[in-house]
């Protein structure tokens, strides 16, 4: 189990959603919906505290790993994120990933809060900063017009650059 | 730039510091109404880029005074009005405002 403690947040993006807490779980957590607004990946997840997370490409591979950490239907969930392809990113250390989800008058606030244990640098904190605007906001456009975003997006290079650099 | 609030007093009076539509944006920030904060203006820049269609609009709101609790209310601020402006593009209906009743204090880390 991973010790939650030693985490700390360093990138937060908060996004309201014309939606239903329901919904919003719902397409974090099912691959109807990951396959559109992230990138053609599906999502495996145990219902559990504990159970095995997987996010996956379409051919196949598992592109993250992890573990659920806090399942609290509709409103929080958070899992531990090691990304696991490309096979040089399997060198960053774990993070966390937790979402919370709030009604906020008619719609959902959902905060995307990404938590690391070690001092990150910002080159490699780019991949989120640039990635989870782009995924979130294409879901929050597929909840509410049904449609996802076209986004084509590549890790930064400073960030691969970074990783190289990790020993 | 000039904005009013909904009682129609003056919230806002600020320079516009950089315009090249539709690219770029810069003005100053300092709300006006009585219950805000008196502190030195801040600056808030959006950036449009172009993609396949869509927009990607980068909101950078800095030069805050050491300890500013302005810069608290605009964390939570911006990403309640990002949000319906985006759903008000797309759906041609902004979200329901009373998310001004739910807004929690939130903390924002350094270069969040």
């Amino acid at each position: 189990m991973t010790a939650i403690g030693n985490f700390k947040p360093r990138t937060v993006y908060v996004t309201y959603i014309a939606s239903t807490p329901e919904k919003v779980w719902q397409a974090l957590t099912s691959s109807d919906f990951t396959r559109k607004y992230f990138w053609d990946r599906t999502v495996e997840i145990e219902p559990r505290q504990g159970g095995a997370f997987v996010l996956r490409l379409p051919d196949g591979r598992s592109n993250v790993e992890g573990e659920v950490i806090v399942w609290e239907l509709p409103r929080q969930l958070t899992v531990s994120w090691q990304v696991a392809w490309p096979e040089e990113f399997r060198k960053l250390p774990e993070c966390l990933v937790r979402y919370e989800i709030d009604q906020a008058g008619d719609a959902v606030r959902l905060t995307m809060t990404e938590s690391h244990s070690w001092d990150v640098p910002d080159a490699i904190l780019s991949g989120g900063r640039s990635g989870w605007p782009a995924i979130l906001s294409s879901l929050k456009s597929l909840l509410e017009t049904g449609k996802p975003l076209s986004i084509a997006m590549a890790p930064p290079t400073k960030m691969i650059e970074a990783i190289k650099r990790l020993t | 730039m000039t904005a009013t609030s909904p009682t129609g007093g003056l919230s806002h009076r600020d320079p516009i510091i950089e315009s090249d539509p539709p690219r770029r944006l810069v003005y100053g920030w300092k709300p006006l109404e009585r219950d805000k904060p008196d502190e030195r203006p801040s600056r808030v820049t959006f950036e449009l880029a172009p993609f396949k269609g869509q927009t990607r609009l980068t909101v950078i709101h800095d030069e805050f005074d050491e300890g500013s609790k302005i810069f608290g209310m605009i964390s939570n601020g911006w990403p309640a009005v990002l949000s319906s402006l985006k759903t008000f593009l797309e759906t041609g209906r902004p979200l329901d405002p009373s998310w001004k009743d739910s807004v929690q204090s939130c903390t924002v880390e350094a270069g969040a």
